[in-house]
């Protein structure tokens, strides 16, 4: 964490104030986002985004697993985070896992709500279903983590392909069903439900988006909020000490759904140009 | 009945109960009641008392319906050596389950990131330069699981800390609300979060009308979440004068 003088701090809080931001973006405009997907061959899928200085790569890994007994007609879906050393010396051993905690539970509250569909993973009901895993890992950290981090995964879940199974024929009772997993054919997610998070930091009176780790050091509070592509909000997060009138809340809420719409458009034309990439290499 | 020597003890497990629970209420069922008959924007009667433990320096017990909670709150201390030097205070919070807390035993440590929620909750409303270099330690622990754990543990967390005398913007009192298909109920309990299809915890400090903690979960459109935060905002208004007069009786009963 940098430390900043007094006077580098009426800097960025006077240039957010007139629309000016350090790096000369305006307050509501994002960093050049780079995807690349595929990135790991031994995953089903993978993606990894590069938002500035902050690097982040997601992969999915599917197995075969047996469903919960309270939910026999869904699959199961975890994410976790890892913060590795690379990204900040403090993140070594157990220095990161608070971090990563947060970020895993943001994740899960914000994707796992009405993003993903748990019961298109199950391939035998009661039996057999696909555990999907989804492991986040932070390279080089330089601001707005959660983010960078949900638009990887959405990334690595539309590069995502599903081995197809083939059921042998019925088996009855407590039998565990045999299954054949084909190396040819392969189920693509639908990824157009799955929503962006917008992150909105809010320094002095004015709300910026896509902090980097200066302006992070500053903020008095920030609202995370994932926004699907029908405007709906599916989670929100707020972070950061400091009170919040609730009208200011809500003022955040519609920025953050007017900012989301040009992000997920953004977003959507860079996925499918480096799906597009990787076909052709 | 005396054990025969050398036996290895029976035990007993209850049996599964049925496998496909049906659903507390169907569809847009708008006449159906909540299991303990309260209404949908009811609140389960809240009860206070400080002073549960008596080596820490503030402490306070809360028990809403089934969910009951211990707080104790330590400090100011010396911070460790190993921590750098800080002109202000530092909150340290810490949540933690016992055992037979939840029906199936052992599952209280699914809730880690509770600790983290804790403090992000408290830390807006504490006065941290009024402690410098030393740390105030919060420790909740979860007795009874019975629903609606966090605000729970956030509304007796800031009762022990006012009555560790240790200074505060405000109190702060959280409540949560859940969604249940088209309907909002307030303060769920542990049934209900499990049918639930969104959820919003909501905490802030009463007198000065600010949040300081708000998480969503699921699907919410726009109408709905300020429905939501209105109901919230109203319930904690009326939690926060309940605590108030908790803190009250509790010096009137000392300085009989």
């Amino acid at each position: 964490m940098v430390g900043l003088s007094v006077g580098e701090k009426h800097f960025i809080q006077g240039g957010i104030a007139q629309d000016l931001r350090s790096d000369g973006r305006k307050r509501l405009t994002y960093r050049p986002i780079y995807v690349e997907t595929g990135v790991i061959p031994q995953a089903h899928g993978s993606a990894r985004i590069r938002l500035g200085a902050t690097d982040v790569i997601a992969s999915v890994k599917a197995e075969l697993g047996k469903p919960s007994a309270l939910q026999p007609d869904k699959g199961k879906i975890a994410i976790y985070v890892d913060c590795s050393p690379t990204a900040a010396p403090m993140f070594e051993g157990r220095g990161g896992e608070e971090l990563s905690t947060e970020l895993s539970v943001a994740l899960q509250r914000c994707l796992l709500g009405s993003g993903i569909d748990p019961s298109s993973l199950v391939i035998v009901e009661g039996k057999v279903c696909w555990d999907l895993y989804i492991d986040g890992l932070v390279i080089s950290s330089d601001g707005n983590l959660l983010d960078a981090l949900g638009a990887a995964i959405k990334a690595a879940l539309s590069n995502t392909g599903i081995p197809k199974v083939n059921v042998a024929s019925e088996t009855s009772g407590d039998e565990q069903p045999e299954v054949n997993i084909s190396d040819e054919e392969f189920l693509q997610f639908d990824t157009s439900g799955i929503p962006v998070i917008v992150t909105l930091t809010k320094v002095g009176r004015h709300y910026i988006v896509d902090a980097t780790s200066e302006e992070e050091s500053q903020i008095s509070s920030a609202i995370s909020i994932s926004i699907n592509r029908k405007g709906h909000i599916c989670g929100l997060t707020k972070r950061g000490g400091a009170g919040l009138d609730p009208s200011i809340i809500l003022d955040m809420i519609s920025v953050a759904k007017h900012v989301s719409e040009q992000l997920i458009n953004k977003l959507d034309s860079e996925i499918a140009a480096a799906e597009a990439n990787e076909e052709e290499s | 009945m005396a054990a025969k020597p050398g036996s290895a003890p029976t035990t007993y497990s209850p049996s599964l109960t049925q496998k496909t629970r049906p659903p507390i209420f169907k569809g847009n069922d708008l006449d159906w009641v909540r299991p303990d008959g309260r209404g949908f924007h009811q609140c389960r009667p809240a009860f206070f008392r400080t002073g549960a433990v008596n080596s820490a320096s503030g402490s306070a017990y809360a028990e809403f319906g089934n969910t009951k909670v211990i707080v104790s709150v330590f400090g100011p201390r010396e911070s460790k050596k190993a921590m750098m030097y800080s002109d202000i205070g530092r909150l340290n919070c810490n949540v933690s389950y016992t055992t037979f807390a939840t029906p199936v035993r052992g599952q209280g440590s699914d809730h880690k990131e509770f600790s983290s929620m804790l403090h992000k909750a408290l830390e807006g409303a504490i006065m941290l330069e009024t402690f410098p270099k030393t740390t105030v330690d919060v420790f909740a622990l979860v007795l009874e699981s019975g629903g609606s754990d966090l605000p729970v543990v956030i509304s007796c967390a800031s009762l022990a800390l006012a009555d560790a005398g240790i200074m505060m913007y405000d109190l702060v009192a959280a409540v949560s609300v859940s969604c249940l298909g088209k309907n909002l109920v307030i303060d769920p309990i542990l049934e209900e979060e499990s049918y639930q299809d969104g959820s919003l915890m909501l905490t802030c400090m009463p007198s000065r009308y600010e949040v300081t903690q708000l998480i969503f979960t699921g699907e919410w459109s726009t109408p709905d979440i300020n429905e939501a935060m209105q109901l919230c905002l109203d319930a904690c208004g009326k939690l926060g004068k309940v605590m108030r007069s908790c803190l009250k009786e509790a010096t009137s009963a000392s300085q009989e």
